[in-house]
């Protein structure tokens, strides 16, 4: 029985990982202060949803779909192809949030995302 | 003879061509501004014509490169993407029109028009998309360029909410982007269509995948949309941008994250999936928390731009509750809406954004007898506040009417009562807005109305407010094919 | 398309364009601005009088513009009722504007007042003529809204005060309709008026929409308890919208309430499912009350207001008798209230103007000082308190048989009751002014004019109607309500 979880948790191991990397991702973002560490979080978050697409695609011993004799079993390409253009969304909006914390460093004085809200709360309408 | 064929990505890569091309004459002010509006203008042109053909001639479907779907990328123009984008270009086309003439409230102008440019692309790109992915990627600019355009601004309070915006975005994107995985690993497609035709067959086999994917994408695109209880970031995000980014954020972009999400979750995964699953019920339930809680927080706010952001979250409640009601003229309702209330909160937050550059003023109660000194601008104000409580003669009545009607077919009179509740609490809201214009002891001889450019953008809208008051009949049939095709 | 040009759209539609056309003009001459605004009335009352002798005839004028608003349309109709309602509302209108430019002379806002006058002018005149309900919701939101503007003219804290309480009141009443309507719609799948009523089955969804139409209309006619905004944005307006209010725009309440019961519900439906009563109810207490109130207020024009309350009353016991005679007396008061208190804001009115004096106990012996004045006031009282032959006591007096009809002793006691209290509080008054001694002499010394003619003389006329017209060998009102009430009543008794 127990064997029998085991085995289907190993079998689905690339999802598995990305589900935990998600989770991790999700708690950091959620409990820390720190904006450059939740910006981080949220990479991971990223990172696990990009493994989960690829894993989609991902066939046991396959090789990459260029048509050469010999090669028969392909992974899908479909998904490395998306994700290829997930990657660069995601180190555009990574990118874009880090300038932001830095004005909001210039702003506020610190990247404590509580102490921004108490600086911003004296004076807020 | 100019082939009318090509005209869907003609509308997405006019706009992303001058974005990426105004930033590179900014030294040519005038240059860029001309461009800015020529490119709006001829999108506008271009959304007519294709509007107009769809009308005609059914659904126009655009293979990107010569490839066809499944293997190509497809722009798919039925009626609903040739209304919603005709709806974004004329209210886009105003809103540039008064970027370009209102008083300057940024730094970087020509980097801010590249920007709205680029949000604007972004808009016509989900709403025409045929796969998935490209849906996604255009979420993705829009969702990129909206936080931008409230960062401009650079203020203090701008920059923070645009962050929080941010990041709450980018966990919508994460969650929009899973759901798309899950859906592609059900069926193995990304166009919609085969999509569609493939979940089925299979979307009785995997049940738990199907419905996972839906769990994420209500709240990945519930967030982008502000449906509440995920509103949270709207009201500073709204209230502290730029003027001209306000209305479009307010007017058009949570919009078009709605139209996604009927995309996908109507017209893709398909009705019956809503009969098997509670997810009409939950959204009625959300539809009606955000118009009851974002009618009371509405009440509470002093500053007129947080007051209009709730009320956005509320009309937002309105769309949604008209789509879950799921009867066909409910649905038109919300269709109607979707135009409606562009109109009525570009308007609002255009004149309010006049209103609060030419006096200084942000707050309600400080804005004793102003109507006199600014007739123009707030007579526009009454009309677009008219309008939103649902008075008779001005567009907000329409959808109240088609909503309301659209509950009653629905066997569901409670939310006809919930819809009139709400107009109740939205003139409790907006009625002290025009009283105190208006009467009361005269506000500062200083105060004068603005530039008759500026003016115009108001103009026209308060017209169209009025027009679609008395005259739906012009895009019924547009919104009745649109209704159509998502109840199919 | 020449449709357009029809005698009950030209009678809403000209109204609508001389709003505007004042608001364009009025900068420039204000004496343009107030012939046009008494040109506005007298047309409406024209265009309904020259349809008189075709509606007499039995030839009903009725128009749709189905492409309006779909998938209601709109339409607009002339049957005895509106004619009658009609020809009294822009009577009325017509007289109290001739007032108006004279009375608003010391006032400031000038240019605010007149148009929006006109405006509220067309949406009542769209709610009378409208041929459906839907028509009848839109201008009726259209007249209540404007009405909005002409109670906070003072922009006194009092005048804002009522005039908000007057506002979320009158958006909750629209709103009531908006759904009583629908539902009318949802049920019937149409909304035009016709003759004993097009609701097959009064149930469920149906009895929710009366009920939604009484609280719509209720607020609207000022009945109990939803009159709690009457009081007091009847009083803080300028007399000439006082008069206005009271004497026209309340009864735009009732007039709805004998469509839906009448042409739209069917009072055979109305009975079975036993919604008369709860009219009944609301009736007798409002007739209470509003007379027993009103006996105790010092402001002559919140007596005058709460007196209106009563008079409400009256016409929903009317209507709630589903008796052809009470409805005959409910309709006539509709005209006999409309001329009444009209005469009697409209004198409570020159003596403010004149005096300032708002408290009755003030007004001892002004009789001396502004006769005429206080002569119409008197003819207007005495026929509150409904002595003959003057028209209050026609109205009374249908009713009362009415209610000897449906075999109801209990509402011609009440009436009787009602009659008692309304002596009790404008008898006194007449007394004192007519023949009490004025306490300072101050005034003697004037010898100007009593008013100016452009005040004067509306008030003459209506206090002539008041006391001639049950005199004319047939009272063509009283012909009209009967007429009316057969015609709501299909004949059947």
């Amino acid at each position: 029985m127990s064997v029998e979880i085991l085995e289907r948790l190993y079998g689905n191991i690339y999802y598995l990982t990305s589900v935990i990397l998600f989770v991790i991702g999700f708690h950091t973002m959620l409990t820390h202060r720190n904006l450059i560490k939740k910006l981080m979080a949220l990479n991971i978050m990223d990172t696990a949803i990009f493994l989960f697409f690829v894993a989609i695609g991902y066939r046991e011993g396959g090789q990459a779909p260029i048509l050469l004799p010999g090669v028969e079993r392909f992974v899908n390409p479909v998904p490395s192809a998306l994700i290829l253009t997930g990657i660069v969304i995601s180190v555009s909006f990574t990118a874009f949030a880090l300038a932001l914390v830095v004005l909001l460093h210039k702003h506020y004085g610190t990247i404590d995302s509580d102490e921004i809200i108490a600086i911003r709360g004296k004076k807020y309408v | 003879m100019f082939s009318l064929s090509h005209a869907p990505i003609l509308m997405v890569v006019t706009l992303l061509t001058a974005g990426f091309i105004v930033p590179l004459v900014r030294k040519h002010l005038l240059v860029a501004k001309a461009l800015f509006l020529g490119a709006g203008l001829l999108v506008t042109i271009l959304s007519f014509l294709v509007a107009g053909n769809v009308l005609e001639n059914g659904t126009m479907v655009y293979n990107v490169g010569g490839w066809a779907a499944p293997h190509g990328i497809v722009l798919v123009v039925d009626a609903f993407a040739a209304y919603v984008s005709l709806v974004i270009s004329v209210i886009s086309l105003v809103i540039f029109w008064f970027a370009v003439f209102a008083p300057r409230e940024v730094k970087y102008e020509a980097g801010y028009y590249a920007l709205i440019l680029l949000l604007t692309a972004a808009m016509h790109g989900i709403v025409m998309a045929g796969d998935i992915f490209n849906l996604f990627v255009f979420v993705e600019i829009s969702s990129l360029a909206a936080v931008a355009i409230i960062a401009v601004k650079g203020t203090k309070e701008s920059v923070e909410a645009s962050f929080r915006y941010l990041i709450l975005s980018a966990l919508g994107s994460g969650g929009l982007l899973f759901s798309i995985a899950l859906l592609f690993m059900v069926t193995g497609h990304l166009n919609m269509d085969f999509m569609r035709q493939t979940l089925a067959v299979t979307a009785g086999q995997y049940p738990l995948n199907v419905l996972t994917a839906l769990a994420f994408m209500v709240v990945g695109l519930g967030v982008k949309s502000a449906l509440f209880p995920l509103h949270i970031w709207l009201p500073d995000a709204h209230a502290n941008a730029p003027t001209a980014s306000s209305a479009l954020l307010s007017g058009l972009v949570v919009k078009v994250y709605i139209v996604a999400f009927i995309r996908i979750a109507y017209m893709t995964l398909g009705m019956e999936l809503f009969y098997l699953l509670p997810i009409r019920q939950i959204l009625l339930v959300m539809a009606s928390l955000a118009i009851v809680a974002g009618s009371v927080f509405a009440i509470v706010q002093d500053n007129i731009k947080r007051l209009l952001a709730f009320s956005t979250v509320v009309q937002v409640g309105y769309i949604f509750l008209g789509f879950s009601l799921l009867s066909a003229r409910a649905v038109e309702g919300a269709v109607w809406h979707i135009l409606i209330h562009a109109i009525m909160k570009t308007l609002l937050f255009l004149a309010v954004g006049v209103v609060i550059h030419q006096s200084g003023y942000k707050k309600i109660s400080q804005l004793h007898g102003l109507g006199r000194r600014m007739p123009l601008t707030f007579a526009c104000i009454t009309l677009g506040a008219l309008s939103m409580v649902g008075i008779p003669g001005t567009a907000g009545f329409i959808s109240k009417l088609y909503l309301a009607l659209g509950a009653l077919d629905a066997g569901q009179a409670i939310f006809a009562g919930l819809i009139l509740l709400s107009s109740l609490l939205s003139a409790v809201y907006y009625f002290p807005l025009i009283i105190t214009a208006y009467f009361g002891h005269d506000a500062s001889p200083t105060v004068s109305e603005p530039s008759i450019a500026v003016q115009l953008p108001l103009v026209v809208l308060s017209l169209a407010v009025l027009f679609y008051g008395l005259m739906p009949s012009v895009l019924l049939p547009l919104v009745r094919q649109t209704a159509a095709l998502i109840m199919r | 398309m020449l449709l357009i040009f029809q005698t009950p759209v030209l009678a809403v539609i000209i109204p609508l364009v001389l709003f505007a056309v004042i608001y364009l003009v009025e900068r420039r001459s204000w004496r343009l601005r107030n012939a046009l605004a008494v040109l506005a009335p007298l047309v409406s009352f024209l265009l309904l009088l020259s349809n008189y002798p075709r509606v007499i005839a039995g030839d009903f004028v009725f128009i749709e513009f189905p492409a309006i608003l779909p998938p209601l349309g709109m339409s607009f109709s002339i049957d005895y009722l509106s004619l009658l309602v009609g020809l009294v509302v822009s009577l009325v209108w017509f007289l109290v504007t001739i007032y108006a430019t004279e009375y608003m002379v010391k006032e400031h806002a000038k240019n605010r007042y007149y148009p929006f006058s006109t405006l509220t002018l067309a949406g009542t005149m769209g709610v009378i003529l409208s041929g459906d309900l839907f028509t009848f919701f839109l201008f009726f939101e259209l007249m209540s809204l404007s009405a909005y503007v002409l109670i906070v003219h003072e922009e006194t804290p009092e005048a804002m005060r009522a005039g908000y309480r007057y506002l979320v009141l009158t958006i909750a009443g629209g709103l009531a309709l908006f759904f009583a309507t629908i539902a009318v719609f949802e049920i019937a799948g149409t909304v035009t008026f016709a003759p004993g009523g097009f609701i097959a089955e009064v149930s469920g969804l149906a009895i929710l929409a009366f009920y939604a139409f009484l609280i719509g209309f209720g607020i609207k006619a000022g009945i109990v308890p939803l009159h709690v905004w009457l009081p007091e944005a009847h009083p803080v307006a300028p007399s000439p919208a006082s008069a206005l209010l009271s004497g026209v725009m309340l009864k735009t309440g009732v007039y709805g309430l004998m469509r839906v019961v009448f042409n739209v519900f069917g009072y055979e439906g109305i009975r079975e499912a036993g919604l008369d009563n709860s009219m009944l109810v609301l009736a007798a207490i409002t007739i209470f009350l509003g007379s027993a109130v009103a006996i105790s207020q010092e402001d002559i024009k919140r007596r005058l207001a709460y007196s209106s309350v009563g008079q409400m009353g009256y016409i929903l016991l009317g209507i709630g008798l589903l008796q052809e005679r009470a409805l005959i007396g409910a309709i006539f008061h509709i005209f006999a209230h409309a001329t009444m208190k009209a005469s009697l804001f409209l004198a409570a009115g020159a003596v403010i103007h004149k005096t300032g004096k708002r408290r009755v106990s003030d007004w001892t012996g002004l009789g001396k000082e502004m006769t005429v004045t206080m002569l119409v006031f008197t003819i207007a009282a005495l026929s509150m308190i409904g002595i003959p032959p003057l028209v209050g006591f026609v109205s009374k007096w249908e009713l009362a048989l009415g209610s000897l009809d449906a075999g109801n002793w209990g509402f011609v006691l009440l009436l009787l009751l009602s009659s008692m209290m309304n002596f009790i509080y404008y008898f006194p008054l007449i007394q004192n002014t007519l023949f009490g001694k004025q306490q300072s002499t101050e005034g003697q010394a004037r010898k100007s004019p009593e008013l100016p003619w452009k005040m004067l003389a509306p008030m003459v006329v209506l206090a002539l109607i008041i006391l001639l017209i049950d005199l004319f060998p047939q009272n063509p009102a009283l012909d009209l309500a009967k007429r009316a009430a057969g015609a709501l009543f299909l004949g059947v008794h």
